[in-house]
């Protein structure tokens, strides 16, 4: 990851996504969170507790804490990207899994 | 031929879906059933932004969303419809949060999780049944 790929979501961060940040970061080691478009807030979620879980499972950690957002935020965040420190080392098994990673880290224009 | 009205997306909609229910139910072939359910939550989402389109500009929104990788994507639907006013649920946002398809699943082989399938399934008729109520 460069300088200027990372600058191009952390410039997307508003006021609304740090809280989310804060929330999560209170039970997680990493939580990044920006304004995609209008209708759309992505989340990203890192830490050593997702080490061999399932997705579900992952999701089911992350979800109860979500529901403690204001309904406006919650119902913006239309991505949730959850990581162990080892799978972002490791390569993607599978093309769609690398777009997603990528598309987080440099998102591609809304157009919006 | 191409669809033209947001009764059209919506038919074409239900035709994928069906379609990727029948995939899955008798063939159980989940790659193949995700990749063109994918496609009925396209065709939803965009009967619906015709819908909320003022007529004048249909031509110019119908030819924006028949042309061009980015109408493709959830995210960029929704957008869409959120300039028209139309906020999707808390219970849809959090359904779309698993639903990531892309047209990049033509590439793939293999097989999808058979949870995760029925789950993108369902996430397509929940979608195509909350648009259904919209259009009259």
């Amino acid at each position: 990851m460069t300088t200027a790929t990372k600058l191009s979501w952390e410039a997307k961060r508003t006021s609304e996504t740090q809280r989310v940040e804060e929330l999560l970061q209170q039970h997680f080691q990493q939580a990044d969170a920006y304004r995609y478009n209008s209708a759309s807030i992505r989340v990203r979620v890192i830490d050593p507790q997702f080490e061999g879980m399932s997705r579900e499972q992952r999701d089911a950690m992350v979800e109860p804490h979500l529901d403690m957002l204001p309904p406006e935020t919650l119902r913006d965040i239309m991505t949730l990207f959850t990581f162990s420190p080892s799978d972002l080392n490791r390569t993607p098994t599978t093309l769609r899994q690398h777009m997603l990673n990528t598309e987080f880290e440099d998102p591609s224009p809304s157009m919006l | 031929m191409q669809p033209t009205t947001a009764r059209d997306f919506l038919r074409v909609s239900l035709q994928r879906l069906t379609a990727a229910e029948e995939i899955m139910d008798v063939l159980r072939l989940t790659l193949e059933a995700q990749y063109i359910g994918g496609y009925s939550v396209e065709c939803s989402l965009k009967a619906l932004i015709l819908e909320k389109t003022a007529d004048m500009d249909r031509p110019t929104v119908l030819h924006q969303l028949t042309h061009g990788a980015t109408y493709h994507r959830a995210e960029i639907l929704f957008g869409r419809l959120r300039e028209r006013g139309v906020f999707k649920t808390v219970e849809l946002a959090k359904r779309m949060r698993r639903f990531d398809w892309t047209t990049d699943l033509r590439y793939e082989t293999g097989r999808k999780d058979t949870g995760e399938t029925n789950g993108l399934l369902r996430t397509a008729r929940i979608i195509y049944k909350w648009v259904e109520e919209q259009i009259p």
